[in-house]
């Protein structure tokens, strides 16, 4: 590599000014999160000194409340993954949403090698609202990829792309492409049903927003479809602030699709995030556990 | 040392590079920020392991790529609305960073973001080769070809050939 190029790269290494390290609130705010943490604990271990049948009961509960969950994995990142057809039917028997009409893994549109696999999802009544197309799409591609996968460490080596057919405002058909990234294998560990309702609850009543719906839809851990009425007048918030509550923390859903609306009903926002897709940059070799979220 | 002193000294002495790390993978200045300020977090909370790891640089930036990850995983569709309008003037020397930033990923968005990552890390941050293989869960050879592909693919970028605009 040419001495010039390096310099210049240097430079420019120099040249980011990264401003002052804030130590006082790095060391606040992770005393704070200590102190959450060792209430949890305090919580888990008087929990832990009830009696058995206590303990038996919160077994079968907690074997309820993950039923959703496929297990995509051993944990261990060597497993057997299903075939195309096997894994498609399964997200699609799984996510529970109507308007998830079929998947199928197709051959990459316009690419004749047979290996390269595209997974394409058709959305039903999708017209104008393509936002929560895309983001049943997405979903449901990276469930089936996660499925099919068998060691590789991510998700485009398993499949080369997505994208999904809706009805577009003409009544005619119009595929939309999904986008691709690198992300390996996840695990979100989703809390229970139950638990997620109650944080939307929770989570709309600390922003003033009312709950107009909530679904949880499991491709393989949970997601969450939530639609939120905003009352009339000045909001303080931003969605970075209100996704940030419901996604958890450490993320522990692997999506999250939120509507924001009007008292009267119009649409004023909609936003979709997905997990298992897109750039992640991560680059797999040598990390065969994945992700561990949750 | 206490944990906030010995804490506080590591977060200044690492803080710089950081951030610098942040942006040269592929974010701006603001979002290198608040991922070096995560990255430091994660590590106060969990200081007895980042102290007694092999390598405590390893185990900083395998945890500002997690980070990293994170918080780029996401995709957004939507609009965020507003009520105040970001229309402010900007000042001289935050133009100059643009332009810096601007340069820096327009040279470097062109490698994979494997190849970015070992470069990242092994050439600017100086870490060595064990700990930027930690870093990056990956053997030490790997890195090896990583940076010797990365570093062939930047000889031959145009943005670099021409210097920064």
């Amino acid at each position: 590599m040419p001495d010039k190029s390096l310099d210049l790269l240097e430079q420019l290494w120099n040249d980011v000014e990264p401003g002052r390290a804030p130590l006082v609130h790095l060391v606040g705010a992770g005393h704070a999160v200590r102190r959450r943490r060792r209430r949890a604990l305090v919580v888990a271990v008087a929990a832990g000194s009830l009696c058995v049948v206590s303990a038996v009961v919160l077994g079968v509960n907690l074997a309820q409340s993950h039923d959703h969950a496929l297990s995509p994995s051993d944990g261990t990142g060597e497993r057997a993954g299903l075939s195309p057809d096997q894994a498609a039917a399964r997200v699609l028997g799984s996510v529970d949403e109507p308007a998830v009409r079929d998947v199928q893994v197709i051959g990459m549109p316009g690419d004749p090698t047979p290996s390269r696999t595209w997974v394409r999802t058709y959305i039903k009544d999708a017209a104008g609202d393509t936002v929560h197309g895309e983001w049943l799409a997405s979903l449901v591609a990276g469930a089936v990829a996660e499925l099919m996968r068998t060691n590789q460490s991510s998700l485009d080596q398993v499949i080369q792309g997505g994208d999904f057919v809706h009805t577009g405002p003409h009544g005619t058909q119009v595929t939309e492409q999904l986008g691709m990234g690198q992300a390996a294998q996840e695990y979100f560990d989703s809390p229970s049903d139950p638990d997620l309702r109650d944080r939307v609850d929770q989570v709309a009543q600390h922003f003033g927003l009312t709950v107009a719906s909530v679904r949880v839809l499991h491709p393989l851990d949970s997601a969450l479809d939530v639609r939120l009425v905003v009352p009339p007048g000045h909001v303080s918030w931003t969605m970075g602030d209100l996704d940030r509550e419901l996604m958890g923390s450490p993320v522990d859903i692997e999506g999250l699709y939120v509507e924001l609306d009007s008292p009267s009903g119009r649409v004023l926002l909609q936003a979709g995030y997905q997990e298992r897709l897109a750039g992640g940059g991560w680059s797999g070799e040598g990390d065969r556990f994945g992700i561990q979220h949750g | 040392m206490d944990t906030d002193g010995g804490f506080a000294a590591f977060a200044s002495a690492q803080w710089a590079r950081l951030v610098r790390a942040g942006v040269f993978l592929g974010c701006n200045r603001e979002e290198a920020q608040d991922l070096a300020q995560s990255t430091l977090l994660r590590c106060f909370v969990a200081w007895r392991k980042v102290e007694r790891a092999d390598s405590p640089e390893g185990y900083l930036y395998r945890t500002l790529l997690n980070c990293y990850r994170d918080s780029h995983r996401r995709r957004w569709w939507g609009e965020q609305p507003t009520q105040i309008l970001p229309e402010t003037a900007v000042p001289a020397d935050a133009v100059d960073q643009l332009a810096t930033i601007d340069a820096v990923h327009r040279a470097l968005d062109e490698l994979s973001q494997a190849n970015r990552q070992v470069v990242v890390l092994r050439y600017f941050v100086e870490l060595s080769e064990h700990d930027t293989a930690q870093a990056l869960g990956i053997p030490a050879g790997t890195v090896k070809s990583r940076l010797s592909r990365a570093l062939d693919q930047l000889a031959s970028s145009p943005h670099l050939a021409e210097g920064p605009s």
